[in-house]
């Protein structure tokens, strides 16, 4: 089995102005590897999964499943039996629980429903994970999430499997279970996993990176980058790395925040103890996991936002002892001092982007002109991540409170939000971020190191 | 691939369960209210029939077939029977009853009678004395005796009939109407008709046979009144050319009449039905649009992962189909009981009556579903054929479902713009306008309003459109309530009127005002002068109008606008000396001139009681006397003289006239009432007030009055805003007979008055019998009472017992009952009653769900507003004021259009306050409700779930 893009383009239109997402982008994956697609935003890599999934057509150039070419499948077809796909949320249905998601997705096989239902079933034991057929994927876990999308996605017997960002909202341990599913499902199927993050590398057999639509490197596990030579022989000279940014001192100083012996469990199961650490104005604290799993770090941030109990400790925030305010003068220390942008941006939908900034000033670079006026819900997960982020270093509240900013950017991009939170923090501000990315873990006044406490 | 639809619509609705239960309960709803219409309209239909044919005089409102002779061969008559079983069957169940009788007889003591003959006698007569009559034969023939004075029995045996008892007709159909003896003449029966038209004596008499049928209102309601009427005439025809000699008599205007009420009352229904599938597709469409972004989601989710499409479209079919079919389903079930219910209210519907005409509801199922469908898949490339499929036959579904309710009214085509889509939209821009205003402000407030904006949207809707059905529904009762109120007033201005009687002339004969107005404790009687007259209209053609004198309190009584202006002096001026008192003169004498002895002369006196009288003076001579003992009561007041012909020489006068002797003369000339003594005492006589001197006299058979001349000027009166408009300088010329006329001055211009007719003149009664006097006394006695009580039916049932029994009694609230018992106005009625329950529950079960619903589906947006630093009270306080906010909006809005729609479509002149204070009552009611339901809001100890 294999599949073959060749020399794809991918023209659209945005405002008027014709965009070349795809520039004659060559690729070929066969039966066996799991191949990762990386590179920087808005080089192609989402493109190119619209294309593989059937949701766009190429304007130039075809894709080729064992020799056939999509574009003469019927896409609804071609996603049931050629092509499955997940993304950062999986491809649960949220109205179904887990044994029916299961059972549907073999019932689309060709399967009866007694014997989709009874495969469901069997899938489930056989992944030790029976306790969780009913529950409805709103009610799981990231990770358990993503597991059951992947076991869906391979249940219709896909020729492909391409998974988009499986792993942006896990913890290394959630993340290391997916990406072993993955691997194991490179042996029957051609698994395309696009990402950013570095830890996918571990498990693919081939590591290719797009830049401004085409395949620029290729690697294999511990070996050297290869610049691909194209069918003319141009390959891509090596793209300069951006520059870090300079901390600049804080205007202000003194202690905002202490954090005293933190301890949090979920009855018998502790989930961190011992967390203490101060921070003052002008100081990035990150909270890093990078040496264990499921450390809890989503649950620090929202302890110190005050919308969580830790079990045992204290949180003081400029002198107020958050766990012993009621829920309405947590509310107001909220308003106040804190501003917490979780994992997921904002829920809101329907106002727009001016009515949610107002009154704050803030600039948002190309935004501000021309989609002032579009609904929050036309943004894009990424450019809401930072609209939120902007705006809340714009409130300029003493605290600001980040779980996993950068899951979804590039290098580049990653390092624009670290110049940001050096303004935030020569502004005199407390950062503290949640985060597994080596820049901004590089560019930390202090580490909270979390450890396995399983 | 079949069952997979079946999973994912079970996972849909598990996950929207309110919403779908609502859905499901506004459909079981708002077909109950329609099949309750179904129900009443059928039996207001029957009713209407009932109604025609209750109005009508006995024996009208059945069926007869007369011969104008009577029928003597049993071969004849056997086949006309048979003949008519046949063809009769289509009009009734029943078999046509058979009747003979024949002309007046009369006994040897000059007792009259009528002899007649039925088949079965036993099954039709009711035994009061005596026994059923047996054997009937040429020599003798028992009967019995129906009607007539028991104690003055006739006595038939010169006819060979002899009496065997006496009895009453059970069986209404016989013996009513033009086959039915004068009242109080006895009608003698025999048991078999053939034998009895067998008898020799009867051999040669004129006599009638009969066949009666009742009217079968089951049998025209399952025609149809017009088919019906068709079948009739040609039976009739049929008839006529079969036996000529047999004449149908059937109700025929009033069926005419019932049939064209019943398409009026169906043509109004069918207005309010399709109001109530207006209401009906609103919401659906309101609640598809909410969830149309969620269904989006869900197929791309499933698209996502390969699911066909047939399978998403048979889902989104059954998803749409599941609510509508559970709630037509739990109609179903509860509709047995619609039928009981309407018992409840005086409706007689079975099942088959509910569910006459059930492809219309079809239809609407049909239209239902397409629309839900169609509005799911709004603006979705990929489904554009279904939307378009789907929208095309929601469109052709719904013209049909019009086309089976016979639609000619344009206002069907107005009802969804000015029912539905007007109110939404009004409520779009007020809302939209609100969420501006907001911006600013608080932005918890601004946000939780724009984020959840299309439920606000909703629940304005929905409540805009309750309200405007609520409007509606009360205007409509509280208008029929008003009309029937001012039509009753109109016919009985105060709580009762006295009328002439068929056995009485004038009411005051019997009792003066005072003695009706003390039959009953705090009860007043008004003595009401009504006649006509006529004016000067524009180029000098008469116009006819009502003059009507009253006291000034009966005035400001039946209109108390008008209070301050009976009140006033220019209307009710004190009643002027009119006569010369009598008290207790025994003897009144007089002494004439120049009249001649042929001329009668009466005394007119007012009693002390308020009544009239008049008494004849004796002698021919110039000197004529009158005894009042027995005559006339003491203290009474001698008002006019009347002199008039002699009855004898009247009818000799005419006598000679009719056969073309003009020899009697009439009498002229000029004559005096010289002088008049009480007693023997000379009375003063002011001819410039009695005009007693050298009066001049011409008889043609009317009489001549002298009376006081009135000392008024020109009363002032009230008048209508036409006649008004005839006044010269304020002064109105009423004219009277020949050249005589009276001027009036112009008081008060009111656009009606009670029993006034459209043009009136209404004079204070004194006043007008004054100015009248001048010209006419036989005008100006008082013929109608009203009477306004504290007790109405008491004193009804008074007058209704002797001595005054003969008085035609009319009472406000019996009319009023009467009026408000018109199947028509009940039938709409209770249609609107039910169609405001319906709206009603509708806009409380959509206003009631909307919080759960947005708790349930919005909790998260709750949630990230209160990390953002919002207090959880705020925030529920930030719902419940929006989702007041929204209930306020579509009530003012429902309000609004209420008003308007209720004031061009049911009447211009509901004020709408109570309903308008009714409507408010129940958004109170409503918004305690929310209060509670969210009380729990936002209380949860975890503040973020997973």
């Amino acid at each position: 089995m294999k599949i073959l893009m060749k020399d794809l383009f991918y023209i659209y239109e945005n405002s008027g102005e014709r965009v070349v997402a795809l520039r004659g982008l060559d690729l070929s994956v066969e039966l066996g590897e799991c191949l990762v697609i990386r590179g920087p935003n808005g080089s192609g890599k989402s493109t190119l999964v619209k294309l593989l999934t059937g949701y766009q057509m190429p304007t130039a150039g075809e894709i080729f499943i064992d020799g056939f070419s999509i574009s003469e499948i019927d896409p609804i077809r071609l996603r049931r039996d050629f092509v499955a796909s997940i993304d950062q949320r999986g491809n649960l249905i949220k109205e179904l629980n887990v044994l029916e998601n299961l059972t549907l997705a073999y019932s689309l096989s060709g399967r009866s429903n007694a014997a989709s239902s009874e495969s469901a079933a069997r899938t489930l034991a056989d992944h030790q994970i029976s306790h969780l057929s009913t529950q409805s994927p709103e009610n799981l876990s990231a990770g358990e999430r993503q597991y059951l999308s992947l076991l869906a996605a391979v249940a219709t017997d896909p020729k492909v499997l391409v998974a988009d960002e499986p792993s942006e909202e896990l913890d290394d341990e959630a993340a290391a279970t997916v990406y072993g599913l993955l691997q194991s499902l490179c042996s029957k199927t051609v698994v395309i996993l696009v990402t950013h993050d570095v830890r996918a590398d571990a498990y693919a057999s081939r590591t290719v990176r797009i830049r401004e639509g085409r395949i620029s490197e290729q690697w294999s596990p511990g070996q050297p980058e290869e610049s691909v030579v194209d069918e003319f022989g141009w390959k891509r000279v090596h793209e300069i790395p951006p520059s870090a940014p300079v901390k600049l001192s804080a205007s202000a100083s003194g202690l905002i925040l202490e954090v005293e012996n933190l301890q949090l469990a979920y009855g018998a199961k502790e989930i961190f103890s011992n967390i203490s650490f101060t921070g003052s104005a002008g100081e990035l604290i990150v909270l890093d996991s990078t040496g264990g799993a499921n450390s809890g770090k989503s649950s620090l941030l929202r302890i110190l936002a005050g919308i969580q109990d830790a079990t045992s400790g204290e949180v003081t925030i400029q002198g107020e002892e958050v766990g012993k305010l009621d829920r309405a003068s947590r509310a107001q220390l909220r308003g106040r001092s804190i501003s917490y942008l979780p994992q997921r941006a904002s829920v809101l939908e329907r106002i727009t982007l001016g009515e949610y900034l107002s009154p704050l000033k803030v600039d948002l670079g190309r935004l501000t002109t021309v989609r002032m006026n579009s609904p929050l819900g036309n943004f894009s997960g990424g450019e809401r991540a930072r609209i939120e982020l902007l705006k809340m270093i714009a409130e300029a509240k003493p605290i600001l409170l980040l779980d996993e900013p950068t899951s979804q950017l590039d290098e580049k991009r990653t390092l624009e939000v670290i110049d940001t939170l050096y303004a935030f923090l020569a502004a005199g501000g407390l950062a503290i971020v949640s985060t597994r990315n080596e820049h901004l873990l590089g560019a930390a006044d202090q580490r909270v190191i979390f450890g396995k406490f399983e | 691939m079949q069952t997979l639809p079946w999973l994912l619509v079970r996972a849909r609705l598990r996950k929207n369960l309110i919403r779908a239960l609502t859905t499901g309960a506004v459909v079981a709803l708002a077909i109950i209210s329609l099949l309750s219409m179904q129900g009443i309209s059928h039996s207001t239909r029957n009713s209407l029939v009932s109604y025609s044919l209750s109005k009508l005089p006995a024996g009208q409102e059945n069926l007869t077939i007369n011969s104008s002779q009577a029928i003597s061969s049993a071969v004849e008559s056997q086949a006309i029977d048979a003949y008519l079983r046949k063809n009769m069957q289509i009009f009734s169940k029943d078999t046509p009853t058979r009747e003979i009788i024949y002309r007046a007889l009369s006994d040897p003591h000059g007792t009259s009678f009528y002899f007649g003959a039925i088949e079965n006698i036993d099954n039709a007569i009711r035994l009061t004395t005596g026994r059923l009559p047996g054997f009937c034969t040429a020599a003798l023939c028992e009967v019995i005796q129906i009607g007539g004075d028991p104690k003055l029995a006739p006595r038939p045996e010169k006819y060979g009939l002899k009496i065997v008892g006496q009895g009453e007709i059970e069986n209404s159909l016989l013996y009513a109407g033009t086959m039915g003896p004068p009242r109080g003449t006895a009608l003698l029966l025999s048991s078999g008709i053939s034998s009895a038209s067998s008898l020799p004596k009867f051999a040669d008499s004129d006599g009638t046979s009969a066949w009666v049928e009742k009217i079968d209102v089951g049998r025209i309601t399952q025609l149809g009144a017009d088919p019906f009427i068709a079948r009739m005439v040609a039976f009739e025809d049929r008839l006529s050319i079969d036996y000529p000699h047999l004449v149908v008599t059937w109700p025929q205007d009033a069926l005419s009449n019932a049939s064209e009420q019943a398409v009026t009352f169906t043509e109004k229904l069918s207005l309010l039905k399709f109001a109530v599938v207006t209401l009906l597709l609103a919401f659906l469409a309101l609640i598809t649009f909410r969830q149309r972004k969620d269904h989006s989601q869900f197929r791309a989710s499933l698209s996502r992962i390969g699911t066909p499409k047939q399978t998403l479209a048979w889902e989104l079919f059954y998803e749409s189909a599941f609510p509508l079919f559970a709630g037509v389903l739990f109609a179903g079930v509860l509709s047995p009981l619609i039928p009981k219910m309407l018992a409840g209210i005086n409706y007689q519907t079975g099942l088959a009556d509910i569910y006459f005409g059930w492809p219309k509801y079809l239809l609407l199922f049909v239209v239902a579903q397409a629309l839900v469908v169609g509005l799911t898949l709004w603006r979705d490339q990929a489904w554009r054929g279904v939307q378009f499929i789907s929208l095309i036959s929601a469109l052709v579904s719904l013209v049909l479902y019009l086309q089976q309710n016979n639609v000619t009214n344009s206002r069907y085509f107005i009802i969804p713009f000015l029912y539905a889509a007007g109110p939404v939209l009004i409520c779009f821009l007020i809302l939209r306008y609100l969420v501006s205003f907001r911006r600013g402000r608080q932005k918890a407030i601004f946000i939780i309003f724009k984020e959840f904006f299309g439920l606000w949207q909703g629940v304005a809707s929905m409540i805009a459109l309750a309200s405007i059905m609520a409007m509606l529904a009360l205007g409509y009762g509280s208008g029929l309530s008003r009309q029937v109120a001012t039509q009753a007033q109109n016919e009985v201005p105060l709580d009762l009127s006295l009328l002439t009687g068929s056995n009485l002339i004038r009411p005051l004969d019997l009792a003066g005002s005072s003695d009706y107005a003390g039959l009953q404790p705090g009860s007043q009687a008004f003595p009401i002068l009504r006649t006509g007259t006529s004016i000067r209209g524009q180029n000098s053609v008469a116009e006819s109008l009502s003059l009507i004198g009253m006291p000034a309190q009966a005035l400001a009584l039946a209109d108390p606008k008008l209070e301050k202006f009976a009140r006033a002096q220019e209307f009710n001026k004190p009643n002027p000396q009119r006569g010369i008192p009598v008290g207790s003169t025994r003897e009144i004498s007089v002494t004439l001139s120049g009249i001649p002895p042929i001329i009668d002369l009466l005394g007119w006196f007012l009693t002390s009681r308020g009544t009239y009288q008049s008494a004849s003076f004796s002698g021919q001579s110039n000197q004529r006397s009158l005894s009042l003992q027995g005559a006339v009561p003491p203290e009474s007041e001698l008002v006019a003289f009347e002199f008039r012909e002699s009855s004898n020489y009247l009818s000799r006068r005419l006598h000679a006239i009719n056969e073309g002797n003009y020899s009697v003369p009439k009498v002229a000339g000029i004559g005096s009432l010289e002088k008049i003594l009480f007693d023997g005492t000379s009375q003063p006589l002011s001819p410039s007030v009695w005009r007693n001197q050298n009066f001049p006299f011409a008889f043609d058979g009317q009489s001549l009055y002298l009376q006081p001349k009135s000392e008024l000027g020109i009363p002032s009166v009230v008048t209508d805003e036409v006649t008004a408009k005839l006044a010269v300088n304020g002064v109105l010329t009423l004219l009277g007979n020949g050249n005589t006329y009276i001027q009036v001055k112009v008081g008060e211009v009111i656009p009606y008055f009670p029993s006034a007719g459209d043009r009136f003149v209404i004079m204070e009664l004194a006043a007008m019998q004054s100015k009248l006097s001048q010209s006419d006394l036989g005008t100006i006695d008082p013929i109608e009472v009203w009477i306004k009580t504290p007790t109405p039916e008491k004193l009804s049932q008074i007058l209704a017992a002797p001595p005054y029994e003969g008085l035609v009694v009319k009472s406000r609230t019996a009319l009023q009952y009467a009026l408000s018992l018109d199947p028509n106005n009940v039938g709409l009625l209770d249609s609107y009653r039910i169609a405001l329950i319906l709206a009603l529950l509708m806009a409380m079960l959509v206003a009631l769900a909307a919080l759960p619903l947005l708790y349930r589906e919005g909790r998260i947006v709750l949630f990230q507003l209160e990390v953002l630093g919002h207090q959880a009270i705020t925030l529920k306080h930030a719902v419940r004021f929006i989702w007041r906010t929204a209930l306020l909006v579509g009530m003012v809005v429902g309000i609004g259009l209420g008003v308007l729609i209720g004031r061009i479509f049911v009447s211009p002149s509901i004020p709408f306050v109570e309903e308008a204070t009714l409507v408010l009552l129940i958004y109170l009611i409503i918004a305690f409700f929310g209060a509670l339901l969210s009380h729990s809001f936002l209380k949860e100890e975890k503040l973020v779930g997973r």
